[in-house]
């Protein structure tokens, strides 16, 4: 949620000096100071406490907005600035060119999009191999492989391991 | 562990990988076995069955480049089975260590780790033709059947079918000299290495089994002055770097011919 508070002063001391104060709340994820308004975003609707400090420590509030982002406007943010037009016939900067060298164009935001489209997809794709019954067949019947030849060569090879009884094999066996 | 005279013996952690007993075979015959079925179950259907179900042109709707749904396939699918194999190595090393209490030696942990590195190779290699066959191929079913061929092919019916070509055009032994001899036998492990089962074989014995000095004939010339010795690592790597780099370039080939199939095709039709 986004809260502008619109004060009636000249200009705004930077930093403002409660702001710890209303930073120790634990709900306000930004707090930005432009002139005679301030801009919070915090996590949960908070405006009531706002107007109620800064009347308190002597501040003229004269408005209040406030702003909920829905679906929307999470959209837009996220893939501002992209072109999107026919980008599923395209091909991307690539994987490996995108891990190991540095862009050329650092400034461009279809980079940032491309990879996190990228991540996105792979956890999908994960979240589906995991969910489906093939990878649990297959996952349990290797594990259970596994286990199973494990304990038995533990189990076979502990039998070995005993010391001979008879000291010569035993210092035969330290002497090799 | 008891024989002495192996001279692997002392690698306790490498012989929980590689002991066979009358009834088991080893836990790298299991993987050979086990990896294909892995990998192309986790990739027959990735792109045909997409399209099938319509979720492809919906998928492709959103701003997603399209490499990036083959690329996603392919690395998700790796990532699961390296987990899957790390935490099974770790899972023995820690049994290994609570039931015998031997401490690890620094080259047995290098070399189970590398066998885990190219059990993932080889579990790609695989991944990576069932999607190529995932793409060439419109029914789920036929990539499937398809690749299971292929694997049992290249599993089973390569070995009889190299015996059979060998035995058919190869002149009796009897009339060769040792150096014909020794040429031909090359050419066979040549012709079998073509296998990717062959080359995943070669590559984890040579690494599990420290005292495996090479993959081909030896001339009584070569074995004079040898010490009956475990190899150190990077000997036994550099012996199966050719079959690394074979399991890596079938790979790549085959990712990269499905790549450009996929990106040429149409897919909204």
């Amino acid at each position: 949620m986004a809260i502008l508070l619109l004060l009636h002063w000249a200009m705004l001391p930077q930093p403002l000096p409660f702001e710890e104060e209303l930073l120790a709340w634990g709900v306000i994820n930004k707090m930005e100071v432009a002139g005679d308004t301030i801009h919070f975003s915090s996590s949960s609707d908070i405006t009531a406490r706002l107007v109620k400090v800064f009347v308190e420590k002597g501040f003229e509030v004269i408005g209040v907005q406030r702003k909920e982002y829905g679906l929307e406007d999470i959209y837009q943010k996220y893939f501002e600035n992209n072109s999107t037009e026919a980008t599923a016939n395209e091909k991307s900067d690539g994987f490996i060119k995108k891990s190991f060298f540095k862009s050329g164009n650092p400034g461009k935001a279809v980079q940032h999009k491309a990879k996190s489209a990228f991540w996105v997809m792979v956890s999908k794709e994960m979240a589906d191999h995991i969910h489906s019954w093939r990878f649990i067949v297959l996952f349990v019947l290797i594990v259970l492989t596994f286990l199973h030849l494990c304990m038995y060569r533990s189990v076979t090879l502990n039998r070995r391991w005993v010391i001979p009884a008879t000291p010569i094999i035993f210092f035969y066996t330290l002497n090799y | 562990m008891g024989n002495t005279s192996d001279p692997d013996h002392i690698f306790l952690y490498l012989k929980l990988l590689t002991a066979t007993e009358n009834s088991m075979p080893p836990f790298h015959v299991f993987v050979s076995f086990l990896g294909p079925l892995l990998g192309i179950s986790l990739g027959f259907d990735a792109v045909n069955s997409e399209k099938n179900n319509g979720t492809l042109i919906r998928l492709m709707a959103q701003p997603v480049y399209r490499d990036n749904l083959l690329l996603s396939k392919f690395v998700s699918t790796l990532i699961l089975v390296s987990v899957l194999f790390i935490s099974l190595v770790l899972l023995m090393t820690g049994g290994g260590l609570l039931i015998t209490g031997v401490r690890m030696e620094p080259q047995e942990l290098l070399r189970i780790m590398a066998f885990v590195g190219i059990s993932i190779l080889y579990v790609g290699f695989w991944l990576s033709l069932s999607i190529l066959l995932s793409i060439g191929l419109r029914q789920a079913a036929t990539s499937a059947l398809t690749a299971i061929g292929i694997w049992l092919f290249f599993t089973v019916f390569y070995q009889i079918l190299i015996n059979l070509v060998v035995r058919a055009v190869l002149p009796d032994p009897d009339f060769l000299s040792a150096e014909q001899i020794a040429a031909y036998n090359e050419l066979i492990l040549t012709l079998l290495r073509v296998s990717p089962s062959q080359l995943y074989t070669d590559a984890t014995t040579t690494l599990l089994m420290p005292s495996v000095r090479s993959l081909g004939p030896v001339t009584m010339e070569q074995m004079a002055g040898a010490i009956p010795a475990p190899l150190p690592f990077k000997e036994s790597l550099m012996i199966v770097w050719p079959q690394v780099s074979g399991l890596v370039a079938s790979t790549v080939v085959c990712f990269a011919l499905g790549y450009y199939i996929f990106m040429r095709r149409e897919i909204r039709s």
